[in-house]
């Protein structure tokens, strides 16, 4: 079995905390001076892809991702892509029809910056979703990592489940 | 406000805190010899990469939203730095082995096999009873790092053994399968057993199925959510039957034994989140090594336990699992073959053959009922003939039953002769070696 001190577990969960942080510095870069340096375009059209493929898990849940690290990648911006359409709509239906929108034009915007369109006045007002969104993951995975940290066993409540159906 | 001056000030005060105290600890100093070397390199590499984000520090001027992004990155490498003060004993068990040096040697020739050249075996006894592994644990966060390039060349495997368990060679089989967690990192075989998933039509109706299943248990999540969670699941079953299957075509027989005598009284058909039922795992562990053409072998000394494990294997198709466990369980009993290619392909250019090592095995079981060290009477006997032919001296000697395997593990006698006999075996092939 995988370790006891769940390190690896602590890394990957680290790892994409800092890639988020890292997506928000390189879309602040983007808008300032001549623009995104090769790097910080390549890092901005990653985040793109995993938004594309948090996309195409939400519209067909069966799809199976390309690896464990962009199931990992998209687990937490699936989450939070939910409760920022339900905090914009009342309706559950409607609520869960949005998700594909908003990840789609989070995605353009990303590539817009990546491309270096993104540059000067109005520029900071036009990266804030995406700045926004990938600040929360951010947030989200340095909660899971002090977690992961402190206690060795798994809190995921919600998915409690009967291990045996009876016999009978 | 978070991100503010006093914030970075307190953030990289204390990451340099962190990493110094790690830097000047005496357990990180250069190890004696070659063990345990790429694991300091390792720790090092974190240590530098954490250094490299922390002179990335943006401008006073930059908007709040990256400073508040740089103040989380900080956070997040200092909760990195305080985990990886884990790594601080095994680089002391380096220095002071005490596992035995045969098992050492057999579980290093497993790693080459299953891993490659280059690794560094590092095996830390455990104050937990369980075996368990980590490889290149920082190496997410690492490689995670703009502009940082690591200096490690080698991939630090850490193996950990229950305290009580470092002369037990008839156990060490289990470190076949803590090393294929290794070889399942290394060569994505995860990712390749899924890939057969991708096209096959029975898979995607099931999976629909458990998961408007599970909707109803789970109500919190949406059907994506609670996809990504079964499939999560899937990856980890999958990699744990992958490493069962690595571990049988490394070393054989002997791992069903180890598995049974060690994973059979701690449960039986009961799955876990991280780890299928042992049903399940002995199920396809018996098949594979039926396909590998053991069976002949396995019940010429040992009829009655086989005939014991396959009754239990049997009992994977009878013993019903709720969801989403039965799904996995079904999907996987499907591709059992697809886990057992993938296993074979890896470890084809070093596969246990009943063909090569039978009689070397029977020639290490007869010198040690004798009492005579199994190196070889022509010849030296390959390490992993010598514990195949232990494993028989175990049954003649304890018996052909489920008490008699647990018995044998506390015969010293008999696992210090395997264990010196494997030693002396590496010594000579090293010695004859041009």
């Amino acid at each position: 079995m995988r370790d006891l001190q769940r390190l690896e577990e602590l890394s990957s969960t680290a790892a994409l905390g800092l890639w988020a942080d890292d997506v928000v510095l390189a879309l602040h870069r983007a808008t300032e001076g001549s623009g995104p340096d090769e790097a910080d375009s390549q890092l901005l059209d990653a985040a793109a892809t995993i938004l594309d493929a948090t996309r195409e898990r939400a519209e067909q849940p069966t799809a199976i991702p390309r690896s464990a690290r962009s199931l990992a990648a998209t687990d937490p911006a699936l989450s939070i892509v939910v409760s920022l359409a339900q905090t914009t709509s009342q309706d559950e239906q409607e609520s869960t029809e949005r998700v594909p929108a908003i990840l789609s034009s989070l995605a353009a915007l990303l590539r817009e910056a990546a491309k270096g369109q993104l540059i000067g006045t109005g520029a900071p007002e036009a990266i804030a979703p995406a700045a926004d969104f990938f600040g929360k993951v951010g947030e989200m995975q340095l909660v899971e990592s002090n977690s992961v940290l402190t206690s060795r066993k798994n809190a995921d409540a919600w998915t409690a489940m009967r291990t045996t159906s009876s016999f009978s | 406000m978070d991100g503010d001056a006093n914030d970075f000030k307190l953030l990289l005060a204390s990451a340099r805190h962190e990493a110094a105290s790690l830097r000047e600890d005496p357990r990180l100093g250069v190890p004696p010899g070659n063990r345990g070397a790429a694991l300091r390199e390792h720790v090092l590499d974190l240590l530098g990469a954490v250094e490299h984000r922390m002179s990335q520090e943006p401008p006073a001027s930059a908007a709040q939203a990256a400073r508040s992004a740089f103040a989380r990155s900080m956070r997040q490498s200092i909760v990195m730095l305080r985990g990886a003060q884990a790594a601080l004993p095994w680089l002391t068990a380096t220095r002071s082995p005490t596992i035995n040096m045969g098992s050492l040697y057999l579980t290093e020739e497993c790693a080459r096999i299953l891993v490659g050249q280059e690794i560094d075996l590092v095996m830390v006894p455990n104050p937990e009873f369980m075996y368990t592994t980590t490889s290149e644990p920082f190496a997410e966060v690492i490689n995670s790092t703009p502009g940082f390039v690591p200096t490690a060349s080698r991939r630090p495997i850490v193996l950990n053994y229950p305290l009580t368990d470092g002369d037990r060679l008839l156990m060490h089989p289990i470190f076949a399968h803590e090393i294929g967690h290794a070889s399942c990192d290394e060569y994505s075989l995860v990712d390749q057993v899924e890939k057969v998933f991708r096209d096959d039509a029975t898979f995607t109706t099931a999976f629909e199925q458990a998961i408007t299943t599970m909707a109803s248990t789970w109500t919190a999540s949406p059907p994506p959510t609670i996809a990504g969670t079964i499939r999560g699941l899937l990856r980890q079953w999958i990699e744990e039957l992958l490493c069962d299957h690595l571990a049988i075509e490394t070393i054989g027989p002997a791992f069903i034994w180890a598995f049974v005598t060690f994973a059979l009284p701690l449960g039986y058909a009961e799955p876990a989140p991280s780890h299928p039922p042992n049903t399940l795992r002995l199920r396809l562990a018996l098949d594979h090594l039926e396909r590998g053409k053991w069976q002949e072998y396995m019940k010429g000394f040992a009829p009655t336990v086989m005939a014991w494990l396959r009754g239990i294997g049997d009992d994977a198709d009878s013993i019903p699992l709720a969801q989403p466990f039965s799904f996995l369980h079904e999907q996987l009993k499907r591709h059992a073959v697809t886990i057992g290619d993938t296993a074979a392909s890896r470890t084809a250019h070093a596969v246990l053959e009943r063909t090569d090592v039978e009689s070397d095995a029977n020639e290490a079981a007869e010198l040690i009922q004798h009492l005579i060290l199994p190196v070889g009477l022509d010849t030296p006997l390959k390490p992993r003939s010598i514990l195949l032919g232990g494993w028989q001296e175990a049954f003649r000697r304890h018996g052909d039953t489920p008490e008699g395997i647990v018995a044998a593990l506390s015969d010293t006698r008999l696992q210090d002769l395997i264990g010196k006999a494997i030693e002396l075996s590496v010594v000579a092939e090293t010695w004859s070696t041009p």
